[in-house]
């Protein structure tokens, strides 16, 4: 029997996409929703089921045959699949798996302080993980004071909360003298670094969450990481619903970059307007604008090349992009600069170094001046927190 | 020759909409540790690999008898194949070039000219061989390191090629790089790493669909096992053959979103049954339809929650006439590709060790199933 299905995400669930699939399997429809806010779909029968792409990138399925008010909450999923989602209160062993690794740091996003979970040593600037390097966050007012924990094999920073503040910079100097240098948007609010030996090779994996204050940008940011359109092309719609805070007044300048990242890979031109221009003249650390606005010229106005020139080497004066994709869109609009966008694109390349690709945030490895790379180089994983 | 279907150049279809083919497969490296010839002055810590000629056919294969598209059906295959062999095709086996340098620029200017007949046209360019990657993803063709001649003249640069793509009027450009995306050590210290990126492009050439498909993520290893195709190639064929369909309206369709969700699904399935770090980079941008199915597909994966019951349980999936089944001591998960829809999952403990459960019903929905929630 058809008729119109609510569904509703519990406080406690993250931005997510959900697919309504009806029973003969098609996809009736794909929205996204966030914490506490539901949604009406008119499916052809009450069997239909729900499938949610968490932003870790598990896809949960979930029937309730004849219920057509549908809550759905983290609790619910965890015992739909146990083993799925790990106990919040766990620590991880002295020796763990990549995939441990990332099962912890999904819990951890669902932790809000540390200092109830773990105990920790008092807050300081520069922060020895244990003999596996060490580790500093920077801002604009210097370097930031963060606690660690889990054996000292943690470190965690509550950031300041101020969206429109610069970029911030994490330097993790690792034990074998490669340094890891990572930009952080400026409306982080929590960052927590993490070096544990891994039982299944040797080595070590660094790894590093970042969540900010616009959760749903980085749940796109997790999709987009993922190359995971599919899911991301519904959260569109919070760009849509958002527009007033996110593009008009800009209120969060590195949430409106994910958004715009977004629109860019779906090709969808006219919902940009001219935001990325106001984020290119109005945050000037932030050489991201640039790039989206060149790029979007390039795909509305490509006779225009003289103002995509102009972008692009803005950019590449205004230093790296904060965003990986970002960097990667100002490398290849460089290329369609022909011979004289050789010589911006080989600074930048010289100036990157070694790129993380893999990271979603611009990263780059340098070896300490006199230090041979490491024979047995250590794992980097970077991404934006999940809580689920 | 390279043209492995149809017969000859005038036999292909040039004014209407069609998918053409440019596969590279190389697995013979003779300036490569345990090659033929003179060793690379830096060999890059590489060695023979066998996989790319498996892969290289089976993705040949797939394209010359499972492809559909009504929109835009099969127009060419180009191919080529190190070492060289009869490739099988509709006309009879045609021997393939082998991946030299040259012969891969030749051939991907052929196949860009004709991909630029008709924008409706879908561009489709497989690599599978080694890799590497630095300041950009690079593609060695089969004479990479000949030490008479400067290091980085045999080497393609991935990321130039795609971008310079745009120049090509094919409005749906899919790329699939089935290799390794490592930063060898060696490679670290060089300075001057270049690559041919065999084509260019400026701001006023575009495309609506461009998407790229990377067998592993950056940084990291892609794998295969011995003589057989590889686990990207595996996954790949999986998902075109339905693991990544959607229905739109009466049809079953593969696009270039639901593949790359379905890619990385179906890849950490494969990771677990063959306990590899498998992974995979979807890179699309922008929508294209790229295949038909009759119905959909599904990698089912079906295991216990606990190690423990894992080892002493007996798994059964079954669908009418279908039974699969997995008997204790074998390999958990149960991962099986099967259709998609209503199964019932029986999972017992002959032992006792833990409290059988009754037959109960599921839904397999694509791409992936995974189940069960006993004990």
């Amino acid at each position: 029997m058809s008729g119109a299905l609510t569904i509703r995400f519990a406080p406690d669930m993250p931005a997510a996409t959900v697919e309504v699939i009806s029973p003969d399997l098609e996809v009736v429809q794909r929205v996204m929703l966030d914490p506490g806010r539901s949604t009406s779909v008119q499916v052809p029968s009450e069997t239909s089921m729900l499938r949610v792409h968490l932003p870790s990138g598990q896809v949960v399925t979930l029937k309730d045959p004849g219920n057509l008010n549908r809550v759905v909450s983290l609790a619910m999923i965890q015992g739909r699949s146990p083993g799925s989602l790990p106990p919040s209160e766990e620590d991880l062993p002295e020796q763990s798996s990549v995939s441990e690794i990332r099962r912890y740091h999904r819990a951890r996003g669902r932790t809000p302080r540390l200092a109830t979970l773990l105990p920790m040593a008092p807050p300081t600037p520069l922060l020895q993980l244990r003999n596996y390097g060490s580790v500093e966050l920077t801002g604009n007012a210097g370097t930031l004071p963060g606690v660690l924990a889990s054996s000292g094999r943690e470190a965690e920073w509550q950031v300041p909360h101020n969206p429109q503040q610069p970029p911030l910079a994490l330097k993790i100097l690792e034990q074998s003298g490669t340094r890891l240098d990572l930009r952080v948007p400026g409306d982080a609010s929590r960052v927590w670094v993490r070096a544990d030996a891994l039982r299944d090779r040797s080595g070590v994996s660094f790894s590093v969450r970042i969540a900010t204050l616009a959760s749903t940008a980085d749940t796109i940011a997790g999709y987009l990481q993922r190359g995971d359109l599919y899911s991301a092309e519904a959260m569109t719609q919070w760009i849509e619903e958002a527009t007033g805070l996110l593009f008009d007044k800009m209120e969060d300048p590195y949430a409106a970059a994910v958004g715009a990242y977004l629109l860019l890979r779906l090709k969808k031109f006219n919902q940009m307007r001219d935001w990325a221009r106001n984020l290119a003249h109005r945050f000037g650390f932030l050489p991201d604008g640039c790039v989206i606005w060149a790029w979007q010229l390039i795909h509305q106005q490509p006779s225009n090349a003289a103002e995509i020139r102009n972008y692009l080497l803005m950019a590449v004066d205004r230093g790296l992009p904060l965003y990986t994709e970002g960097l990667r869109l100002l490398t290849d609009g460089l290329r369609l600069m022909g011979p004289d966008g050789q010589a911006a694109r080989d600074a930048v390349i010289k100036s990157a170094g070694v790129v993380l690709w893999s990271s979603p945030l611009t990263a780059s490895l340098a070896a300490e001046p006199g230090i041979a790379p490491p024979t047995d180089p250590s794992l980097h994983d970077i991404a934006f927190a999940s809580e689920a | 020759m390279s043209l492995i279907w149809p017969a000859t150049e005038a036999q292909i279809v040039t004014n209407a909409p069609r998918l053409h083919a440019f596969v590279v497969a190389v697995a013979d490296y003779p300036h490569l540790n345990g090659g033929a010839g003179p060793l690379a002055l830096q060999p890059l810590g590489l060695s023979q690999v066998t996989t790319p000629r498996y892969t290289g056919l089976a993705i040949a294969d797939w394209l010359l008898t499972r492809y559909q598209n009504p929109a835009c059906p099969l127009g060419s295959v180009e191919m080529l194949l190190s070492p060289t062999e009869p490739v099988p095709s509709r006309n009879g086996p045609v021997v393939a070039e082998a991946a030299t340098m040259a012969k891969i620029e030749a051939a991907f200017m052929r196949w860009k000219n004709r991909c630029s007949g008709d924008p409706g046209n879908i561009a489709w360019f497989y690599f599978c061989g080694h890799g590497v990657s630095k300041d950009a993803q690079y593609l060695l063709p089969g004479d990479y390191g000949d030490p008479g001649i400067f290091q980085w003249k045999n080497n393609i640069d991935f990321d130039g090629l795609r971008v310079g793509m745009r120049s090509c009027a094919a409005q749906t450009q899919i790329f699939f790089v089935d290799a390794c995306r490592e930063t060898p050590l060696a490679l670290l210290t060089q300075l001057n790493v270049r690559g041919n990126a065999l084509t260019d492009a400026g701001f006023a050439d575009s495309v609506n669909c461009s998407a790229a498909y990377y067998a592993t993520t950056p940084g990291r290893q892609a794998y295969g096992p011995d003589n057989g195709v590889t686990y990207f190639g595996q996954a790949l064929l999986s998902c075109l053959n339905g693991v990544g369909a959607i229905k739109k309206g009466p049809n079953w369709v593969v696009d270039t979103y639901s593949l790359g969700n379905a890619l990385g699904q179906t890849m950490v399935q494969l990771a677990r049954r063959h306990r590899q770090p498998l992974s995979c980079n979807p890179d699309p941008s922008g929508m294209g339809r790229i295949n038909h199915v009759l119905g959909p597909r599904v990698i089912a994966a079906v295991s216990c929650t606990s190690e423990a019951a894992n080892g002493v349980a007996d798994i059964s999936i079954r669908r009418g006439a279908t039974a699969l089944h997995s008997a204790p001591g074998q390999p958990k998960p149960f991962i099986e590709e099967v259709d998609a829809g209503d199964w019932t999952i029986a999972v017992t403990f002959p032992g006792n060790q833990f409290a059988s459960r009754p037959p109960e019903g599921y839904t397999f929905i694509p791409p992936v199933f995974e189940g069960v929630e006993v004990p």
